[in-house]
């Protein structure tokens, strides 16, 4: 007691000096390196930000399977699912969709494929929170969306949820056939609690006495037993048995049309990607602790016909904008958004030219986001999503990835 | 059922009414009440703070209201291990072999008063607290090993029923003959049991960590826990050392003059 | 015995040595109702867990498998101590009926105020019949073979069909985007668990061997004549457990 005490002050002590600010539910936790090389996300949605009890809420999106995925853990193209990160049924999921098939089945994605996702959620509970799409990855964990914070009011009291099932009848999930349920153990426990009482409270003292009668008859101990006690036996098996059955008529009579329950695979073909005509190589990245300042080198070919800026990298969840391209603002407190904080040397690209880029991802995130830890990772390699724009708007992407250096001083 | 209760009342009332020795009943249910409190407090708390301030480790509201209670409670629990151990030896009874039977029977009694009291903390425990760690972290994202269910379950409710086993094990050591002279092995693995889920959270934790990222809660990197809760299976053993002695101090001299002639 | 029978003894009247004997009823009774309902929540928590707490991954195949195992081992167990050292034949109907109680409890409380989910979703099956069978079973034959060879068959047998009054209504067919489901899964789509994807169910799961109508019964069958070799192998825990075993000192 005292030892194992002992052993987790010393590690509390150790893990209290490591920073901490903001709100995040779970994702600071994992390694960086690990939340870069998962699943790019982009153009995480919410369709409303303040709703009842009731109300609809869908949460859309992008993403794409990052090309880097560490080869130890576990792959994304083995079983995964899309899931929401709220704590438990705050919401009910309604539908689920990507790229249009129905997310109910667990499925696989596949590495540099892009998925469109809608989920449809119905709020249960009040409160406020941190909505989050999430992909869990058999044997992998999830791996979390960026998130954006939502306010349910109302009275969880009003909340209704039904389903209609092939036979036509309405369900009310909140309180399904409840008193059946309740009245079908109840009366298990009514028939056990009268053998129970019989035996332990019919004759007093019980123990002490029993214990001794048993002991000093030994071999020949079943002499305690009376025929009453016997008759009962028998009585209560004949009753087990024949509740048992008869319940089993009576299901299969009431619900004569059941199905097994139903599981399964099923297959979500890709989005078809635009083309992207540009190619993307990155070089030296380096990063500067105390500068919280990320440098990457970069080779980009442009085949298009128009000249391309690089708008916004994106790594881990954390947005880092060009200010020169893009007017992005974070949706609220806690939207990894930094809407200043790239800068790019050498851009923009003219078309049909291959061109030497540096970029500079600055910002305090790094650190209030845990990222800096990633120069404790075993295997020192990010990857990230750069966005690239045309002198039209339009938008192209790639992912780079490599090794990473870590600069001390 | 109503008849059934107020005849063990009538049973109660008459026995705490006569000198012939009965268990501390009242001692028993004023702890008994002052641990249903302190576990139903636990849980507004939990309740309170879990789903507000509970969901990101490196917050600094997660410091605040849940690593600061795991500190407060670990320290608790030493003091007080320690406190207990020191005081029931320091106390112990010198004269074992003078002790009439009547005191020795009281004795039994109220060793099996505080087993009632680690039955109370352990179903709780074992239960309540257990499956609230189940609930937990199926519908929320683990991100460190002092979750806030963690912190109630494994370092509060599972301390509190090793430092009641503990308690009732040093009272027997130190109190009743047949316990001081000898060790009960089935005693021993009772006390042994639930105190091996301590160093078994080294197991948990670190499968956690490395191979196992599900929540799945009957899974094989539980199952240590299951067969560290199957040690309470020797619980008859004692129960049996218990009742032989009580056969034994509760006779009637004629009666059992009588048998013996038999 | 290794204590010395005393010369004396704390008791001079019958009604004195009732009054004792009382009150020991009074400190084992809640005491073994106290550690059964802590122990075999626990026991069966991390054995069963999932498959009794979700309405979805109560199947055909698993959870009729796995949990006549993990629930036969308290009964076999504490059985063995109430039978032979007292001769009450309650150990399958208290343990379960205490296991019963207690998950009724922890599922309103954990699962259904502190994770929100309804009760009809993560309410605990009925089993406290399958104690009534082993108990009613070893009165009967007085033999551990035979309430092993019958009683713990009919227990992997009839687990499915006690449950089914409750269960059927959950698998009523629904259709869901062009899918079909069951109600059951329906509730688990529905009602987000976070860190319970939908894979992570452990149902069903057939080969082409599986020729459809023969799951349930297979599966009966097979559960019972695990459970047989299962509940004698416990019962000879319990026959361990229950020897009064002093040691001169911990090794
Ligand atoms: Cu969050």
């Amino acid at each position: 007691m005292r030892f194992s005490a002992v052993l987790a002050l010393i590690f509390l002590v150790l893990s209290v000096l490591i920073p901490s600010l903001a709100e995040a539910h779970g994702e600071r936790a994992q390694q960086p390196a690990l939340r870069m090389r998962t699943v790019e996300w982009f153009d995480v949605s919410v369709s409303t930000k303040q709703l009842q009890v009731n109300d609809i809420l869908v949460v859309k999106g992008s993403f794409v399977p990052s090309n880097y995925w560490p080869e130890h853990v576990h792959s994304i193209e083995g079983a995964s699912y899309l899931n929401i990160g709220v704590p438990g049924p705050t919401f009910v999921r309604l539908d689920s969709r990507i790229n249009g098939t129905p997310g109910i089945r667990s499925t696989a994605f596949h590495k540099g494929e892009l998925y469109n996702f809608e989920i449809t959620l119905k709020a249960r509970k009040p409160g406020k929170y941190h909505i989050h799409p999430l992909i869990n990855v058999e044997s992998a964990g999830p791996v979390i969306g960026p998130g954006i914070w939502v306010e349910v009011t109302g009275s969880e009291a009003q909340f209704t949820n039904t389903a209609k099932t092939l036979l036509g009848q309405t369900v009310d999930m909140e309180h399904y056939n409840f008193g059946h349920t309740v009245a079908w153990s109840a009366l298990w426990m009514l028939i056990a609690a009268a053998w129970i009482v019989y035996w332990l409270f019919s004759r007093r003292p019980l123990i002490v006495p029993r214990f001794k009668r048993v002991s000093e008859l030994g071999q020949d101990a079943d002499a305690i037993l009376t025929p009453t006690d016997r008759r009962l036996g028998l009585l209560f098996l004949i009753i087990t048995l024949s509740v048992t059955m008869g319940g089993y008529l009576y299901a299969n009579d009431r619900w004569p049309i059941t199905t097994p329950l139903q599981t399964g695979k099923v297959h979500t073909p890709p989005a078809v990607q635009a083309p992207m005509p540009l190619e993307v190589t990155m070089g030296e990245a380096r990063y500067r602790i105390p500068g919280r300042s990320f440098r990457i080198e970069l080779t980009v070919s442009n085949k298009s016909d128009r000249p391309l800026s690089i708008g916004e990298f994106s790594a881990g969840n954390l947005r880092f904008i060009n200010s020169k391209v893009l007017d992005i603002k974070p949706t609220d407190e806690d939207d990894l958004v930094a809407p200043d904080a790239l800068r790019v040397e050498g851009s923009p690209i003219p078309a049909g030219e291959t061109r030497k880029l540096v970029i500079y991802a600055d910002d305090a995130m790094w650190e209030t986001q845990r990222m800096t830890t990633m120069i404790a990772s075993p295997d020192a390699v990010i990857a990230g999503m750069l966005f690239f724009y045309d002198d039209q708007g339009k938008r192209y992407y790639a992912e780079i990835g490599g090794p990473m250096i870590p600069v001390f001083g | 059922m109503a008849t059934l209760a107020s005849s063990v009342k009538a049973d109660v009332d008459k026995a705490l009414s006569e000198r012939s020795p009965t268990a501390p009943w009242a001692k028993f249910f004023l702890a008994t009440a002052a641990l249903l409190t302190l576990f139903t407090c636990y849980r507004f708390y939990q309740h309170a703070t879990a789903f507000t301030y509970g969901l990101d480790f490196f917050s600094p509201e997660f410091q605040k209201y849940w690593m600061s209670l795991l500190y407060s409670e670990l320290s608790i629990e030493v003091l007080f291990g320690v406190g207990a151990g020191l005081y029931l030896w320091a106390t112990r009874d010198r004269n074992l072999d003078k002790i009439k039977p009547g005191e020795e029977l009281r004795r039994y009694m109220v060793m099996m008063s505080l087993l009632l009291a680690f039955g109370v903390i352990f179903y709780i425990v074992a239960s309540i607290y257990t499956e609230s760690d189940a609930a937990w972290h199926q519908i929320t994202i683990r991100d460190t090993d002092f979750t806030p269910t963690h912190i109630g379950l494994f370092y509060f409710g599972v301390p509190c029923f090793i430092l009641a086993s503990f308690v009732a094990f040093m009272y027997a050591r130190t109190r009743i003959p047949q316990f001081a002279n000898k060790l009960s092995l089935p005693f021993a693995l009772l006390v042994a049991g639930p105190f091996m889920i301590m160093p078994n959270l080294g197991l948990n934790e670190w499968g956690h960590t490395f191979f196992y990222a599900e929540e799945l809660f009957a899974a094989p990197i539980h199952w240590g826990f299951v067969a560290l809760g199957w040690s309470a299976f020797a619980a008859g053993g004692l129960i049996v050392q218990v009742l032989t002695r009580v056969v034994q101090l509760t006779r009637l001299m004629s009666v059992d003059k009588a048998a013996s002639a038999a | 015995m290794t204590a010395a029978v005393p010369n004396d003894t704390a008791v001079t009247t019958t009604a004195e040595q009732r009054r004792s004997y009382l009150q020991f009823d009074m400190l084992i009774i809640p005491l073994v109702v106290l550690l059964f309902m802590g122990i075999f929540s626990f026991h069966f928590a991390l054995l069963v867990g999932d498959w009794d707490y979700w309405i979805d991954w109560r199947d055909r195949r698993w959870w009729p498998l796995v949990t006549p195992l993990a629930i036969t081992v308290l009964p076999a167990v504490f059985g063995y101590l109430l039978w032979d050292k007292l001769r009450l034949p309650l150990g399958g109907t208290l343990t379960i009926f205490c296991l019963s109680l207690a998950a009724w409890i922890s599922r309103y409380l954990n699962f259904h105020l502190l994770a929100n989910f309804p009760m009809d979703m993560v309410f605990p099956s009925s089993y406290v019949g399958l104690g009534l069978l082993l108990d009613c079973m070893l009165l009967l034959t007085r033999s551990w073979f035979f309430t092993g060879l019958i009683g713990a068959f009919l227990v992997g047998l009839l687990i499915y069909p006690m449950n089914w009054p409750i269960l059927a209504q959950y698998h009523v067919p629904v259709e869901m985007d062009g899918i079909l489901m069951t109600v059951a899964d329906v509730f688990g789509f529905e009602y987000v668990r976070t860190s319970i994807p939908e894979y992570l169910r452990i149902i069903e799961q057939s080969t082409l061997r599986t020729f459809g109508e023969a799951v349930t019964p297979l599966t009966a069958v097979f559960a019972g004549f695990i459970n047989i070799i299962n509940y004698w192998f416990w019962i000879w825990i319990g026959s361990l457990g229950v020897k009064a075993i002093w040691i001169r000192k911990i090794v």
